[in-house]
């Protein structure tokens, strides 16, 4: 019986938790980040833009595979060239994998030829709870509106292996395609692949 | 060593790791037996002809490195081997024994720590003797990649192999008992007089397990074989009626459309049993519509 009381307790702890978490149809919440050169950005001076918000961690294997082979930089460039807003957000806690001070972070961008209108840190996870954001990557896609159109992960290979890009769907490219030409996003929920996003505990 | 100790360990190693790989593509390449050491292991030492073998992918894992199940859960991915084998051999796909939970940030992984076995079935064809019937040897190797995470995941590749004697006689390979190991390990089928069934609601799914599960041990866990059907976090509420057992588990927030099986393993206190059944939308005059009250 003590058992029982005490898994009911779990539960509803987890389906708060849980229940935080944006989905796709709602209207996104908004945030303020400080970006890698200290700009601040709010993501309802966006409105009327669509907004990519990807959740990094350089050393994570999985956004490894995305950066070392080029493929995020070129969605990056591709998209915000088309006027989309691109935030790489961080949410590693100092001391974790992942976590950058502002220098690094343009440095590692630079090296990559990363191309996001901005990097926003967010040591405190502040943003990426907000979203609840899993995993890196992590990819969101909000609307012009504010709502948020996609949720899920970058492609259909939910591996670490460069190899795998080749040949993937990449479900960011088709829910921008299909929105930008007014229509519904045939798939807007996936499930996130990657490492956990390194929240302080 | 207390676990704050432990823990800055982890994470001072952490912030070494991303000194030395966050800039470098050196680390870009999966290394070598990182936090884990692989081996192949068989039944037996023989590849006689006509015959068919487990084989044993062992994994040996550094103190609290972890491997991944099939389902990996909310983060993770789970080994993958590509197979050189002699012509006409024949390699089964990966048998996973059943996994645990592993908490990892707020996420909830599937899959293994310690010293674990992944299970093929190697088939031997007829005529393996070689030409005219020379004892010879059969090379058996795998590619294989994996992750091995800790506080931060290494990708890992290895090459392991194994000889065997080609030829008519069927000889036990000292490593024989660690493959019975394993194989007791894997999840076995449903008892034939339990009976089960699965019903959507909204936000939950339930399980009704009846029929005659004396035996099977007391139900702990549900573990889902596919991403995105189950909420990985939420521990399923079993509730025990008598005989029948009902256990709750919440769809997955990914979850557009109801699934039509569901697929998974159920976890007792002494096994791990495969499950695959139909998933029916609950009535609501149904008994099965409400969970039991506590009694």
């Amino acid at each position: 019986m003590k058992q029982i009381r005490t898994s009911v307790f779990v539960v509803l702890a987890l389906f708060a938790i849980t229940a935080l978490a944006v989905k796709v149809g709602d209207q996104a919440p908004d945030f303020t980040g400080a970006d890698s050169h200290g700009q601040t950005h709010k993501l309802s001076d966006y409105k009327g833009k669509f907004v990519v918000l990807e959740w990094h961690n350089n050393g994570c294997p999985f956004t490894k595979k995305h950066y070392e082979s080029g493929n995020m930089q070129r969605l990056q460039k591709e998209w915000t060239d088309k006027g989309v807003v691109w935030f790489t957000v961080i949410s590693s806690a100092p001391g974790a994998q992942g976590y950058v001070t502002a220098d690094q972070e343009n440095e590692y961008m630079q090296k990559m030829h990363a191309a996001p209108t901005a990097a926003l840190l967010d040591p405190k996870g502040e943003i990426g709870h907000l979203y609840g954001a899993k995993t890196t990557p992590h990819m969101f896609i909000i609307n012009p509106q504010g709502q948020l159109i996609y949720n899920g992960a970058i492609d259909d290979k939910s591996t670490s292996d460069p190899a795998d890009i080749t040949g993937a769907k990449n479900y960011v490219s088709e829910a921008l395609q299909e929105a930008k030409a007014g229509q519904p996003v045939a798939v807007a929920t996936t499930r996130p692949y990657g490492c956990s996003v390194k929240y302080a505990d | 060593m207390n676990s704050g100790a432990l823990k800055t360990i982890t994470r001072t190693m952490a912030t070494l790791l991303l000194t030395l790989c966050g800039s470098s593509s050196a680390c870009a390449q999966p290394a070598k037996a990182q936090h884990a050491h692989l081996s192949l292991i068989s039944e037996q030492t023989s590849a006689a002809s006509g015959t068919a073998q487990w084989m044993g992918l062992r994994f040996q894992l550094d103190p609290g490195w972890h491997i991944y199940w099939s389902n990996p859960g909310d983060s993770g991915e789970p080994p993958k081997v590509a197979w050189h084998l002699p012509g006409g051999f024949q390699a089964g796909d990966l048998q996973f024994p059943a996994p645990h939970r592993i908490a990892d940030h707020g996420l909830t992984d599937y899959g293994y720590e310690g010293d674990v076995i992944l299970l093929s079935k190697l088939t031997v064809p007829a005529g393996a003797t070689s030409n005219k019937g020379e004892i010879g040897a059969a090379e058996i190797g795998a590619d294989v990649r994996y992750l091995v995470c800790r506080e931060v995941c290494v990708p890992g590749k290895d090459h392991v192999s194994l000889s065997l004697a080609t030829g008519q006689n069927e000889k036990l390979s000292p490593r024989a008992e660690l493959i019975r190991g394993a194989q007791a390990r894997l999840p076995q089928p449903l008892p034939s007089h339990v009976y089960i069934s699965a019903t959507v609601r909204p936000e939950q799914m339930l399980i009704t397990v009846s029929g005659t599960t004396t035996g099977m041990g007391q139900i702990i866990d549900f573990i889902p074989s596919d991403a995105q059907v189950i909420e990985n976090s939420v521990r399923p509420l079993i509730f025990v009626d008598g005989a029948v057992s009902h256990i709750r588990v919440k769809k997955s927030e990914q979850l557009d459309h109801s699934p039509a099986r569901l697929r998974g393993l159920l976890i007792t206190s002494t096994k791990a049993y495969n499950v695959d059944v139909p998933v029916t939308p609950a009535k609501k005059t149904s008994q099965n519509a409400s969970v039991p009250k506590h009694s």
